[in-house]
Formats: structure tokens, C-alpha cells, sequence
């Protein structure tokens, strides 16, 4: 669910990829290979359902890579510490393509070359859309930062 | 702590990796109730893997055949028009009267003795006609034929006579041959005599003396005219006929091509014949549909990926599709005897089989193949854009031959693995024109 958390838009959304890898998984048990952890297998299988899902709803999200949230939803907590949910909502707060190639970098361990195949894009997108993700995640969190001082005096 | 503005990459990067790694997600019975739905109805249940119909392809091209449709009346409308209704022959021999004698004047062209020449040539009479409606015209004054008779005097010589009375065997038709409008009656004055002429007035609403008049020949002239109208009518009708019979051909199509998702990979030739309608809506732009069984060979390298999983590290797939495309053609160049067009439109792909030899390379280091064998699970509507130009060369008054090379790019992805599919080809096709 972690996982499909960070490549969706919100948790329904998870809930759906998260359902899809399961019915993945029972499918094709039979390609299971059983000298490796199935975590690992069942990793890569949520990956690709959340990459494909990408695919799929690419062109129909309303959200441009331009456009950004003002500020994130993120609660104010006073003790400065980021927590899961504030970070799920910041990933989710990034545009759909910036998102996914963040995740698989940072998260996931990808190598650009490997992202740039599996998303059919170009190295540079690749590499663009991480800058401007890591940029608007660096905004967001001194946005939250910001207001969560504010609150604290 | 730093501040976060202020962090690199690294930072942040580990920044986030540590959160994700500590997952704090609230458990929702709702989210396992979805989960049990889907097991217990797989097909019934959404999800992220759709059949890949695409309801916006439908909609866009019922836009793009009502806009068509809109066009092709337009023209029509505008091309023929209401025809020209006429007058009808049959109405105007009732506006004839067969009582009337002609009587012919000859006027004297002498100065003194002319008659007030402009009186009569500024002379109007008001016509009705066949409808009712009155028109004021001037009369013509052509040159009157006379007959001699035994009364007349020396001719020629200018007097100041007496109009007589003549009646003359000489007909002469009307200039235009038209169907006339209306037989007149004028009086006139010359020297102290009131004159009767008579006239036809024709469609030009000119007046014509009519020297003699012969109601036999006058129901000839308005039966022969009528035939001619008929004739223009029944021709312009056949004209008609055949141009709507000129619009519309079938061709028989074979295209071989080539079938890739990378430029690279090149697996093979593949092919497709069917059929294609071609209808004109305009004289240089037409719309065409058609009916194309396609055999399609591809392969794709390391990092295809497909709705399954794990992602292959090759593929090597081989398609049987029902192309049916629905392309606008433009004859931009056109010659007596061949033409030169540009053609775009979208296809849609009926994935009638799909057989995949997909290749893994497992954990352990060791690869395997499986085959993968799919049959009319795929459906897409219009998302297929297709792009050509072609040559049609005229071998007879219906046979044409075209040859086309195109490309078709989906715009979604394609069979069971979703996959980006291109062809591209040169299409021959044998047209008929009916």
C-alpha cells in the first residue's frame, strides 16, 4: 500500500492499483521464482501496475506539469518532524510524471536509463522531471516549515 | 536541523527514502471488501487495466461524420439548387389567341412621311402574363415584311397612306426561338390611322412582330420549344445522376509494411489487403472507409513492458488485425489522367489474434520463454492515426490504380501489452469507379 500510495493521486486510487497487483500475483503465480523473496517480486509487480496505470492516465490528468498546489495539505506539526502522512501528501502533490519518476529513482532505486525504458521517455525527461520534482518538494517542505514556525509563535 | 531549502539532493533524497521506508497507513475494511469484489467478479469489476475501449474516440468520430454529413448537404444544396421551374409551354398556348390576324404595316421611310418613329419605338404597352403579372415594355421595331396584293400600292414609294390591310403568308420566328411568354396587341397611331401590331413577347421580354400568324405553326414552335426545355431538363437530370454515379468507387487494397515500437526492431514484412470506399463529397475531397486484414510482426528489446508481469526482456509478437480506417483524401494535384493526393484519418484495430513469444531472465540468472496466445480480447476505436500520400493513375474511364505509402501511430497503446505500434507501408490499390 506504501507503494501505491506514492504513485497515486490519493488513496482510493491506491487501493484500486494495490487490488490490481494482487489479482496480478495470483494470475501469474507461476512465474514466481522461488529462489528469490517474494517481497521483491511482488515489489516489481506493483511498480509496473502503477507505471502502466500512469500510462493509462497520463494524458487525462487535469493537473499540468505546471500548475502546483499553493500549499500542500500538510498539517502543521509542531515537532518539525515530517510525518508519513505529510509525506505521502507532498509526493502526491507533485504533478503525475514528475511523480512517478521520483519515486522510481529515489524510492525504488531505478536507473535513469531503466526509467527512461519503462516510461518511454528520454534520459534528459528523466532527469528533468526528477530536478523539478526534488525543487518542488524542497518548496513544499519550507512552505510547511514556514507555517508550521508561524504557528508555533 | 537544516533547513529544508537548503538541503541537496542527496539529502532529500534521503530525506524521503527514510519516511517511505516507515510506513504508518491506516487500516479501512472497505479497502478489503473492494479487494473480495474483485476476486469474486474479475470481469465485472473497474480497475486499471480496461479493455481499452476509448469512449472520447467514439465521440470524436461521430463528430467528425456529422460535420461530414453537414458538409456533404451543404454542397449539395448549393451545387443544384432549385431548378429553374420555367414557364411552362402547355400554360402559354392559352395566352394565344387563335382569332388574331396579323396585320402588316409597312412604314414609309421617307422623313416627311415616316411616322412618329419615336413615338413608336417609345411606345410601351403593358403585357400580362401567364402568372397574372403585368409588365410594361417597349415595343422593338424590326423591319416588316410585306406581301403584295392587288391593292397595294407602287411600293416603296413614300406616302402619306393609308395603313391597308394585309395579310401576309410569311412567317418569321421569333429571334430566340423561346417559348413565348404572351401574344400582344398594340395600336398605334401613324398619320391619322390606328394601326393594330401584333407581337410575341419572347422570355427576354422583348416584343417581336409577328408578321403572320399560323396557330399551327405557333402550337409547333411551343411543342418543339417545350421539347427542348424537356430535353435540358431530362439532360441536366442525367447530368446530375451522373455525377452523384461519379462519386462514389471501390478499390481493392494490398499493402505490405513494416510493424515496429523502435525504429531497431525490425522483425519482419507484414501485410494486409481488404477493401476501401471512397465517396466525394466535394470534386477534390472525398471520404474513404475501408476494410483491411492485417497480419502485423514485431519485436521489441530489454525494457518493453507489457500489462504483464514481471516485464519480459524481449518479445517477439505476431498480430492478425481488422484494420478499419476512416481517412479524408484531398486531391491536391490533378491531370487529365492522374492526380496526386494527401490522405489522414484514424483507424481502428480489431485484435483478432495476438501470439507472443515473451522472453524472462528470472532471479537466479537463468532465462526462460513463454508463449502467450490471445484472442479477440482488444479492441481500439479510432486510435489509430493514419497518414499517406498517394498517386492514382487513370487506365480506363472507371479503373484507376493508387499507390499510397502511409504510416499509422497509435495514440494509445495497442494489444494485450499496451504497446507502442507503428507501421508503416505503401498501399496498391485497383479502383473502380461505378
Amino acid at each position: 500500500m506504501s507503494i501505491c500510495l506514492r504513485y497515486t493521486n490519493n488513496r482510493d486510487e491506491a487501493v484500486e492499483v494495490l487490488n490490481d497487483g494482487y489479482m496480478k500475483v495470483f494470475l501469474n503465480i507461476g512465474q514466481y521464482d522461488e529462489q528469490k523473496a517474494f517481497t521483491f517480486w511482488f515489489r516489481r509487480i506493483l511498480i509496473n501496475t502503477a507505471v502502466n496505470y500512469h500510462k493509462k492516465n497520463f494524458k487525462h490528468n487535469h493537473r499540468g506539469l505546471e500548475k502546483l498546489p499553493d500549499s500542500p495539505a500538510l498539517q502543521q506539526n509542531i515537532l518539525d518532524e515530517l510525518s508519513y502522512q505529510e509525506m505521502i501528501r507532498s509526493i502526491q502533490g507533485l504533478p503525475i510524471a514528475y511523480r512517478t519518476v521520483f519515486n522510481l529513482y529515489v524510492i525504488e532505486g531505478y536507473t535513469h536509463e531503466e526509467i527512461a525504458e519503462l516510461l518511454q521517455i528520454s534520459v534528459g525527461t528523466s532527469k528533468s522531471n526528477l530536478s523539478r520534482a526534488r525543487a518542488n518538494l524542497r518548496n513544499m517542505l519550507t512552505k510547511s516549515h514556514e507555517g508550521a514556525t508561524r504557528h508555533e509563535r | 536541523m537544516k533547513e529544508r531549502r537548503d538541503m541537496n539532493d542527496k539529502e532529500l533524497d534521503d530525506f524521503f527514502r527514510k519516511r517511505a521506508a516507515q510506513p504508518d497507513i491506516p487500516y479501512r475494511e472497505e479497502d478489503w471488501e473492494k479487494l473480495k469484489t474483485k476476486l469474486e467478479h474479475p470481469a465485472s469489476s473497474g480497475g486499471t487495466n480496461g479493455s481499452g475501449r476509448n469512449n472520447n474516440g467514439w465521440l470524436i468520430g461521430l463528430l467528425a461524420l456529422l460535420i461530414l454529413t453537414g458538409f456533404y448537404l451543404g454542397w449539395n444544396y448549393l451545387a443544384f439548387g432549385p431548378e429553374n421551374r420555367g414557364i411552362e409551354a402547355d400554360s402559354l398556348i392559352g395566352n394565344i389567341r387563335p382569332e388574331a390576324k396579323i396585320k402588316a404595316n409597312q412604314l414609309d421611310s421617307s422623313a416627311e412621311n415616316a411616322p412618329e418613329a419615336g413615338a413608336l419605338r417609345k411606345q410601351e404597352i403593358e403585357i400580362s402574363r401567364s402568372d397574372g403579372t403585368k409588365v410594361s415594355i417597349k415595343p422593338l421595331v424590326g423591319k416588316l415584311a410585306y406581301a403584295a396584293n392587288e391593292d397595294e400600292p407602287k411600293r416603296g414609294r413614300a406616302t402619306n397612306r393609308a395603313v391597308e390591310k394585309l395579310e401576309v403568308n410569311a412567317v418569321r420566328q421569333t429571334a430566340s426561338n423561346e417559348v413565348p411568354l404572351g401574344f400582344f396587341t398594340n395600336e398605334m397611331n401613324i398619320g391619322s390611322k390606328k394601326v393594330e401590331s401584333h407581337g410575341i413577347l419572347n422570355q427576354g421580354f422583348h416584343l417581336e412582330p409577328l408578321l403572320a400568324y399560323n396557330e399551327e405553326y405557333l402550337r409547333k414552335a411551343s411543342e418543339e420549344s417545350r421539347k427542348k426545355r424537356n430535353k435540358r431538363i431530362v439532360e441536366a437530370k442525367v447530368d446530375k445522376m451522373a455525377q452523384e454515379s461519379d462519386r462514389l468507387s471501390v478499390a481493392l487494397s494490398f499493402a505490405p509494411d513494416v510493424t515496429a515500437l523502435k525504429i531497431k526492431d525490425i522483425a519482419g514484412l507484414g501485410n494486409s489487403v481488404g477493401v476501401n470506399l471512397e465517396y466525394f463529397i466535394l470534386p477534390n475531397l472525398s471520404i474513404n472507409a475501408g476494410a483491411m486484414y492485417a497480419f502485423k510482426a514485431y519485436k521489441g528489446g530489454e525494457g518493453y513492458y507489457t500489462g504483464y508481469v514481471p516485464a519480459p526482456s524481449g518479445i517477439m509478437g505476431h498480430c492478425w488485425v481488422l484494420d478499419l480506417p476512416l481517412n479524408l483524401r484531398y486531391y491536391a494535384i490533378n491531370h487529365n489522367l492522374s492526380r496526386w493526393y494527401i490522405s489522414g484519418g484514424l483507424s481502428s484495430y480489431l485484435m483478432l489474434r495476438e501470439k507472443y513469444d515473451l522472453k524472462y531472465n528470472s532471479y537466479g540468472g537463468k532465462s526462460y520463454d513463454k508463449q502467450l496466445e490471445v484472442r479477440n480480447n482488444n479492441r481500439h476505436y479510432l486510435d489509430i492515426v493514419n497518414l499517406g500520400f498517394g498517386y492514382e493513375k487513370v487506365l480506363s474511364d472507371r479503373l484507376a490504380l493508387q499507390v499510397e505509402p502511409y504510416l499509422k501511430l497509435p495514440l494509445k497503446g495497442i494489444g494485450e501489452g499496451s504497446i507502442n505500434l507503428k507501421s508503416a507501408g505503401a498501399l496498391v490499390g485497383l479502383k473502380f469507379r461505378w
